[in-house]
């Protein structure tokens, strides 16, 4: 039977994916082919979106990449009806393509089923391994041998603080509670990031399955999955995984037929990105403001309800049946001393390829840009990469030997974080990319601590200075205090951590901070009041499109003459610039 | 015990204190802007951060516990830089409008500001520009001063459990507020305005009254209710400007209710009683206090030579101190020669009077805070959030901070329920069933205290026989209660470590108050939840000294101290240090006085501080009762609705302008200091009885309030230890405080009961007669923001609730078609009032609830002398 599977997970849908399906349906309807036609979640090549699976007769599996609707009848007409596949589109086949080399250093044990299964059936989910981890797990293995397993395995919560994961079952199981909870946490908000959404929406059995194994190891006969509510998509699949689970009997009474019984929940979150803290996202889920609250008693010991309750992230749940399937060895054989298995990542930015990867730990930072994903687009400089959204910080390029491991990565002030990495180029200002990230923070704080709420507003008023040119020279020392006191002495991690980018690019870009203050220069043009536009009067032709262009009649100059703009009255918007076709405007 | 070293001094303290309480044990200050010792640490201001050697970085010293061995820092150049960044980054917004802010003078920022030197600041920015709020009752919200510390938003949470306020918004917009911004409406409390570090909430009657320091603070007792709260009263040029709660003060440690903060005002009132009055051809002329006792003397003297003492009958206020409320009885019985005297209406007491007869003592056996240390809270016909505010708040620390589970046994659906795990709405008057049910499922299925019981009680076999007709099937028919409620709320209860049960009383009580009490009592000694701590029965009395007019005497058939005025041994002692005869034949209750009045009984009435007219049942009989007295004094600081009946009025001064001692709802002897002169020629009412008395040829005692109290203390054992020098603590002292080295009684009953053992005394349940023709319940009494006559005086609580209401439960309501607001009729045998409706969820359909005060449409109108439930018509307009 020939199948042929378009991607749907949120990426391809905004690709254009859902036209792409409906145009299939369509002329497989019209001509009435021998086809099934499914959907499946992110396939990880979000630079190729849409992608389309073809399952030939044969067993052949063909990928085809940036489909759009036109080209659906030609795919259909040339490789269904006459099996000649249309070699040009296709990115990943039999036959050897480009982007082949996007797989080779990749390990997929979180997306192993992303991207291949229908992650609107269980049945497809159970046929690719899913639910038997569950199985081995009640039926073979002891709550505490759950946890041994898990521990053996060295996770490390794939949230960002990177705690062993075995280590926090095993305190929710010893809190002594008459009830306790088990939480995913998918509330994933970091710019740049969608890994939890991606495994959400591609495979959300392995998570149901993570999270019932986790309830089954600590004693928890709830759980709650908090996923923010502008993954709608994420939700519908939750919801059918969850009743479907529930239709199978993997959730509810006597799970197996023994006297185990979970159930979960969704709720849904308002958007506060602080609600990703745990202490504020038990409060959201019970219904109170998101504020974190101080930590002991820790939620092993008094979370939702004042129960005891074990939190972890999506991919952490994501892991869990593999490493009960393949066994602690198998995860601890992979990654290095201090982080086992792999980790996702979101990539975004200048890259060539961005998308969604699964790497061993230890793999470096430059096997990714410059392996993976194939280098920056047009040719131009990797200049650094931010890891760990906005609590995390700028890694510059000349460290792109560091390994992938949390402790490496925390040494050079970033964190491991969730796994966004936006990557920047040599167009890219560190001043402003530190700016974009704390007017993030600024707004997404809670408001509780003073340094925070206070201190985060301020040094954004003192980034904003130095990229409109009005820096002076004790900014830089006010902004570091300010930062130090900021990270010291707030209570939670969004605080401790919101002033890492400006700690980071201070740290390793200082020099571009300096030339924004006493030079008055942005040396990757990017902030555009400390630009300034020049006409060189041996390119200009004197078309006028220039002066024509310009909102501020700031450009003037005969017909034919060389033009000329007026510093003075230039608004510096880049117009000119954009208009004219002879390259005779000059940015500085 | 941890020890460890702050600055260099060591300080051991148990495990689980917080390093900023070790500083403080260890007298080191360290500053902080968001920690009260009433509220959960929230660590949100981070100003009182430290460090610990060895450890980088700061750390805040109010939720880090302290460690073994720990060395912390709290003044190095690293923290105060730190404090002086973030001081700097308060002022950027905040106003700096010191000179017109109420806080001046004792802001906690302004303190730190000063201390740290901050005269600059690195940092610019606007300042903030929100809206005050210059509407809501009692409380000014200035947003533009606040600095975000949460402590307002804790207390109303924590401790108050209104949540009316709360944060809004995220992050630099972030503040405070109502929900859309509303002005508040809540029980203005005024806790919020009472933690704010800062002025961003101000105590409206005070605004830009005086300078803190220009005050004088003066520490007494508030004058409402039983709970007896040390209330901080700020004076200055003769006038009160300002009161509040000291959080290292009193039972109450700083919370009050709406009246004790904001209903004072009637002491300043142009409608108190400046002179004594004389009636003359029906209406008032303005007299000498030479002329009026001379004029009172003279007619009782009259009286008690034509027909004797019996005809002068006497009614006083439990509002009086215990000074006066004994030299009143002294007065009365020794003096004039009748034993006729009472208070509360004469029923009001007969749950402590209960407790007496099955435990031993006449009160409530444990102390008010202990109740937010119990487990589970019975809260037994008693409406606490209406009745006794600030132990309302004791059940939700309870419940909030120890999980505890609190069980509402109410005929309405009283706003305790926001935090009960049990609502038992019973049928009206069916409580004791309830109780009695409760006890029976605890026998059957073996959770009573069996040691206890066979080794401290006596009686169970009766207790037991009676109970026997209380199965499950039968109580849930008596009461309306689903059996597996109060079956579970009774496992619950008998399991508890420390179950804990609170009756309210007052003269809104019905008849059956003794019989609540003795259910209560049978239901602690069955379950060994008394003689310990943290459990025990609470009788919350209705006025501020009901507890001490019942030690003083203040009854028709108990000397001061119950000393039982039928046995001449008592009698003797009494009269021997008195040196005063007193009547053998015991006294009539105020009930059967008013009866007895009416029958042309009683010739002279002499009424202290009592308002019967209003507060007793059956308004229309007891004014006439009132008509038929001969001649009748009422000594009060208003023009009373009784005092208006009066020949002679006596001004008499509040209880912020006098000396004595008032004994709370938990046996807590408390000083009242004078902070104001009484307006005019009013007087004390110690003074007004000691001339009357010196008139009448007896000196009552020595003048002061501290004499008299050690002539109590010589004749009343329960008192023997109790003097003025020991009172002058922060907690007072609790009775029995036997002798001058007794440290006062917490909670009773611990090793024995005074009889040996506690009795156990089976109470039946009566269903009331069945009546057809008035078909509405009728609860009445107090409310939130009224108590009796003098809360009516203050303008500020009469903008609140300024008139009467029935509450109509919304099911009855849209039967009857009635809306909120709308005029309607109600009737009884008793009389009849107008009234306009209040629609609300907290009535139960088919009851109604009209409050006791009010005058002439107030509930008393209907109610009746037989003190059942009232049963009432209700019509339309």
């Amino acid at each position: 039977m020939k199948q042929v599977i378009v991607g749907m997970a949120t990426c391809g849908l905004s690709a254009g994916a859902q036209k792409v399906y409906e145009k299939f349906e369509e002329v497989i309807r019209e001509k009435n082919l021998p086809v099934t036609l499914k959907e499946t979640g992110c396939i990880g090549m979000c630079y190729r979106e849409v992608l389309v699976e073809l399952q030939d007769g044969d067993g052949q599996n063909y990928l085809y990449g940036e489909v759009t609707p036109e080209r659906v009848g030609e795919i259909v007409e040339s490789h269904l009806l006459q099996n000649k596949p249309l070699l040009p589109w296709v990115v990943r086949g039999p036959h050897p393509t480009e982007d082949d080399s996007f797989f080779v250093k990749q390990k997929r044990i979180v997306l192993r089923n992303c991207g291949h299964i229908d992650p609107n059936s269980i049945d497809a989910s159970i046929h690719a391994g899913g639910y038997h981890a569950l199985r081995k797990a009640l039926l073979e293995y002891s709550p505490e041998k759950v946890i041994d397993e898990v521990t053996g395995s060295q996770l490390r919560g794939r949230g960002g603080a990177g705690f062993p994961t075995g280590v926090k079952w095993g305190f929710a199981r010893r809190s002594a509670g008459d009830k306790k909870y088990v939480i995913c946490n998918a509330d994933e908000g970091d710019p740049g990031a969608f890994m939890d959404r991606s495994v959400l929406e591609g495979d959300p059995h392995s998570v149901i399955e993570g999270m019932i194994i986790c309830g089954y190891a600590i004693g928890a006969k709830e759980g709650y999955i908090y996923v923010r509510a502008e993954y709608p998509k994420a939700i519908q699949r939750l919801r059918q995984a969850i009743a479907q689970a529930e239709e199978r009997g993997f959730l509810g009474e006597n799970i197996l037929q023994t006297d185990f019984r979970f159930r979960i929940k969704i709720k849904e979150g308002a958007g506060a990105f602080v609600c990703g803290e745990e202490t504020a996202l038990i409060a959201s889920i019970e219904g109170r403001r998101g504020n974190p609250r101080l930590r002991p008693p820790f939620p092993a010991v008094s979370g939702l309800w004042g129960k005891p309750t074990n939190i972890n992230n999506v991919e952490t749940f994501a892991n869990i049946p593999w490493i009960i399937l393949n066994g602690a060895e198998a995860f601890a054989s992979l990654g290095t001393d201090d982080s086992k298995g792999t980790k996702v990542f979101a990539l975004t930015g200048k890259i060539k390829r961005g998308g969604l990867v699964e790497v061993p730990m230890g793999i470096t930072i430059n096997e990714i840009i410059y392996d993976i994903c194939s280098g920056m687009r047009e040719g131009k400089q990797f200049k650094a990469v931010q890891m760990g959204g906005p609590s995390g910080g700028c890694i510059p390029a000349l460290m792109g030997q560091i390994q992938i491991d949390y402790a490496q990565i925390t040494k050079t002030g970033a964190i491991m974080g969730s796994g966004g990495m936006v990557v920047m180029d040599e167009s890219t200002c560190m001043v402003d990319v530190a700016k974009f990230f704390l007017n993030f923070t600024q707004n997404e704080s809670c408001g509780k601590c003073v340094f925070c709420r206070l201190g985060t507003k301020r040094m954004l008023e003192i980034l904003e200075r130095i990229t409109e040119g009005k820096g002076k020279g004790s900014d830089l020392d006010l902004l570091e205090d300010l930062a130090q006191k900021v990270r010291e002495t707030s209570l939670c991690g969004l605080g401790q951590t919101a002033p890492n980018p400006v700690l980071t690019t201070l740290r390793y870009f200082r020099q571009e901070y300096e030339t924004h203050i006493f030079d008055r220069k942005c040396p990757a043009h990017v902030c555009s009041p400390l630009l300034t536009y020049t006409i060189l009067p041996n390119c200009c032709t004197g078309c006028g499109r220039c002066a024509k262009s310009c909102p501020a009649q700031a450009i003037s100059g005969e017909r034919k003459e060389p033009h000329f703009i007026q510093p003075e009255q230039c608004v510096k918007c880049g117009r000119c610039f954009a208009s004219c076709s002879f390259g005779a405007v000059f940015k500085d | 015990m941890v020890t460890l070293t702050i600055d260099g001094i060591q300080v051991t303290v148990p495990p689980g204190t917080m390093i900023l309480e070790a500083a403080a044990k260890a007298g080191i200050k360290i500053p902080t802007l968001c920690n009260s010792k009433r509220l959960i640490p929230f660590g949100a201001c981070r100003v009182c951060v430290v460090q610990q050697k060895g450890r980088r970085g700061l750390m805040p010293a109010c939720f880090n516990p302290v460690r073994n061995g720990m060395e912390i820092l709290t003044n190095t150049p690293d923290i105060i830089k730190a404090r002086k960044i973030q001081l700097q980054l308060i002022l950027i917004s905040h106003p700096l409008d010191c000179p017109v802010c109420d806080a001046g003078g004792q802001c906690e920022l302004q303190n730190l500001v000063y201390e740290y030197g901050v005269s600059e600041n690195s940092f610019k920015g606007e300042k903030a520009n929100l809206a005050t709020d210059h509407v809501s009752p009692f409380i000014e919200r200035n947003l533009n001063r606040c600095i975000l510390c949460g402590m307002c938003v804790r207390i109303c949470d924590e401790v108050v459990g209104a949540n009316e306020i709360s944060f809004l918004n995220r992050g630099f917009k972030m503040k405070i507020g109502t929900d859309f911004d509303r002005p508040m409406n809540c029980e203005f409390c005024g806790q919020c305005v009472s933690v704010c570090p800062v002025g961003a909430l101000n105590d409206r009657m005070f605004l830009h009254k005086a300078r803190p320091w220009d005050m004088k603070e003066t520490q007494t007792i508030c004058g409402y209710c039983g709970v007896g709260c040390t209330l901080t009263v700020g004076t200055k040029n003769g006038r009160i400007l300002r009161v509040r709660g000291d959080e290292s003060r009193g039972v109450n440690q700083g919370t009050l209710c709406v009246k004790g903060r904001f209903g004072w005002e009637y002491v300043h009132s142009p409608e108190r009683l400046t002179s004594p009055l004389i009636k003359k051809d029906g209406s008032f002329v303005k007299a000498t206090w030479e002329e009026a006792i001379g004029l009172v003397v003279k007619r009782l003297k009259e009286i008690k030579s034509e027909k004797g003492g019996s005809a002068i009958a006497g009614l006083c206020s439990p509002r009086l101190t215990n000074e006066e409320l004994y030299s009143y009885q002294k007065l009365m019985r020794g003096v004039l020669g009748t034993n006729h005297i009472d208070h509360a209406g004469g029923y009001s007491y007969a749950a402590p009077l209960a407790l007496r007869e099955s435990l031993g003592y006449a009160a409530s056996t444990n102390s008010i805070n202990e109740i937010r240390k119990a487990d589970v809270i019975i809260a037994l016909r008693s409406d606490l959030s209406e009745t006794h505010p600030v132990i309302k708040s004791e059940g939700v620390l309870a419940v909030k901070r120890r999980k505890a589970k609190l069980i509402v046994v109410n005929s309405r659906n009283i706003y305790l329920n926001k935090f009960s795990a049990f609502n038992l709405l019973v049928k009206p008057g069916s409580e004791v069933a309830l109780i009695n049910g409760m006890m029976q499922a605890i026998l059957q299925e073996g959770l009573a205290k069996e040691e206890f019981v066979s080794s401290r009680t006596e009686g169970i076999e009766a207790l037991k026989q009676s109970l026997k007709n209380y199965s499950p099937e039968k109580v849930e028919a008596l009461t309306g209660v689903s059996r597996a409620s109060f079956v579970e709320a009774a496992r619950l209860f008998a399991k508890a470590v420390g179950g804990v049960i609170l009756i309210s009383t007052g003269q809104a009580s019905e008849k059956k108050d003794r019989d609540l009490a003795l259910a209560a009592s049978n239901l602690t000694l069955l379950t060994g939840q008394i003689g310990k701590e943290n459990a025990g029965i609470f009788i919350l009395g209705e006025k501020n000294n009901s507890q001490g007019a019942l030690d003083m005497g203040l009854t028709p058939g108990w000397l001061p101290g119950y000393a039982n005025l039928g046995n001449p041994s008592e009698r003797e002692r009494f009269e021997k240090s008195w040196k005063l005869s007193i009547p053998e034949q015991e006294g009539m209750g105020a009930l059967s006085i008013l009866q007895a009045a009416e029958e042309g009984k009683i010739a002279g009435l002499y009424i202290a501080g009592e308002n019967p007219l209003v507060a007793y049942p059956d308004s229309s009989r007891t004014k006439k009762a009132l008509a038929a007295v001969d001649f009748l004094v009422v000594q009060d600081c208003f023009l009373s609705e009784t005092a208006s009946l009066a020949q002679v009025v006596l001004p008499a001064a509040s209880f912020v302008e006098k000396d004595g001692t008032f004994t709370n709802a938990d046996r807590r002897v408390q000083q009242v200091r004078p902070g104001l002169y009484p307006p005019g020629q009013a007087r004390p009412d110690l003074w007004i009885f000691q001339q009357l008395s010196k008139s009448l040829g007896y000196k009552l005692n020595d003048p002061s309030a501290k004499a008299v109290m050690d002539e109590i203390k010589n004749l009343v054992p329960l008192y023997g230890g109790i003097d003025y020098a020991r009172l002058d603590n922060p907690l007072g002292l609790q009775w029995p405080c036997s002798s001058a080295d007794h440290p006062g009684t917490p909670f009773l009953y611990e090793k024995d009961f005074p009889a040996g053992k506690g009795k156990f005394i089976p109470v039946e349940f009566e269903e009331g007669p069945a009546e057809t023709e008035s078909p509405w319940f009728l609860i009445t009494g107090p409310t939130m923001v009224h108590s009796g006559s003098l809360s009516l005086m203050s303008p500020g609580l009469t903008r609140l609730q300024g008139e009467s209401y029935v509450q109509v439960h919304p099911e009855d309501a849209r039967k009857l078609g009635l809306e909120d607001n709308q005029k309607v009729i109600l009737r009884s045998k008793q009389g009849q009032i107008t009234v306009k409706t209040l629609v609300s969820w907290n009535a139960a359909p088919g009851l109604l609830f009209v409050p006791c005060h009010f005058g002439q449409v107030g509930g008393n109108c209907l109610t009746g002398r037989d003190l059942t439930i009232t049963k009432v018509q209700l019509e339309k307009v």
